[in-house]
């Protein structure tokens, strides 16, 4: 019994990476390759819930941005507007496009270049992390 | 004078006045031309005098409006999503008009003086073509070549000082070459259609 409970709390100590984030994928993530020195960029892609319960995005970090929030772009009566919204909670079989003009992922603090290159982000959910890699690109349109 | 006599007259008076009308409309140069991506001003309207500057700090006032086409986009450099969006297009329209020969001069207003400073802007603006343009200057000039260009613009607040965010017209403005507001291009923008458009306009309005 003893020996059960030692195991218990070494398997907790571990990280758990295939129950985080249950269900929650992220499809063809890419970040918009930005002029040098910008303080802000954007990321893209899809998040689609594939689980049997919802899930909550409450925040997502990186090592490469200060800070990192889920921003939705909309026009009403002519005008752009640009808007928070995380914490984002998705339904079981939703999903929700990442995509320029729309929702995306909010880059702030840029710490380094990331002209071509690659990025990091953790998508933290109640019950852990979903890690993605994410490459800095042009828009395949462009 | 008879009721024949009277009515006579008021024929001929309206139909000089038609008349009078008609020659007006054809003097003022305006043609009526169909666009499909915005909206030509039957009257293009003059722009208050104004002075910002550019981001290699020479004067940007309504002298650098004149004697070319101009598209103008307000926006400001801490917006990763929509203003890229748009100065990608704009380069991709600016690089399909330069090959059918209808130079047209793209500038990028910013609505965020106090964030985009001339280094700033140039860096962010040059990225996209080293032939745009980036200007900005005081509140109250900026407020004021909005106004005359019928742009809004309008500071957010966010969760700390330095994180606010900035609402803004999503209209491209096209200025005449004489230096006058002569439409609106709205939101989608599409490369095929406003290329198509632009080279209509300054074609037939030269």
């Amino acid at each position: 019994m003893r020996c059960l409970h030692w195991l218990i709390a070494a398997a907790s100590m571990l990280p758990l990476p295939l129950l985080a984030c249950d269900g929650l994928a992220l499809v063809q993530p890419w970040i918009r390759e930005a002029p040098p020195g910008a303080a802000v960029m954007a990321g893209y892609g899809k998040l689609v819930n594939n689980g049997s319960k919802p899930v909550t995005i409450a925040s997502i970090s990186s090592p490469d941005f200060g800070s990192v929030e889920i921003h939705q772009s909309s026009m009403a009566d002519g005008r752009m507007r640009m808007r928070r919204a995380d914490p984002l909670t998705l339904a079981p079989g939703q999903s929700v496009e990442l995509t320029p003009g729309g929702y995306h992922l909010m880059l702030m603090q840029t710490k380094q270049p990331l002209l071509a290159g690659r990025s990091h982000l953790l998508l933290h959910c109640a019950d852990g992390d979903l890690a993605a890699d994410f490459p800095v690109r042009a828009p395949a349109s462009e | 004078m008879s009721i024949a006599k009277a009515t006579i007259v008021g024929v001929i008076a309206a139909l000089a006045a038609l008349a009078g009308l008609l020659v007006a409309t054809s003097m003022s140069g305006s043609k009526n031309i169909e666009i499909q991506t915005g909206t030509l001003l039957k009257q293009p309207r003059a722009i208050e005098a104004f002075q910002l500057s550019d981001t290699a700090g020479a004067v940007f006032d309504n002298a650098r409006l004149q004697g070319h086409w101009s598209l103008l986009f307000a926006g400001f450099t801490y917006c990763p999503d929509v203003c890229p969006t748009t100065l990608a297009m704009l380069k991709g329209l600016k690089t399909r008009l330069d090959s059918a020969q209808t130079p047209v001069q793209v500038v990028f207003l910013s609505v965020d003086p106090q964030r985009d400073t001339p280094e700033k802007l140039e860096r962010y603006v040059h990225y996209f073509s080293p032939d745009f343009i980036g200007a900005t200057g005081s509140d109250a000039e900026l407020e004021k070549l909005a106004r005359s260009l019928s742009l809004v613009y309008a500071k957010v607040p966010g969760e700390t000082p330095e994180s606010y965010t900035v609402d803004h017209s999503a209209a491209l403005v096209l200025v005449n070459p004489q230096g006058q507001v002569a439409g609106y291009f709205l939101p989608p923008h599409r490369v095929d259609e406003l290329s198509a458009d632009l080279q209509r306009v300054v074609r037939e309005q030269g």
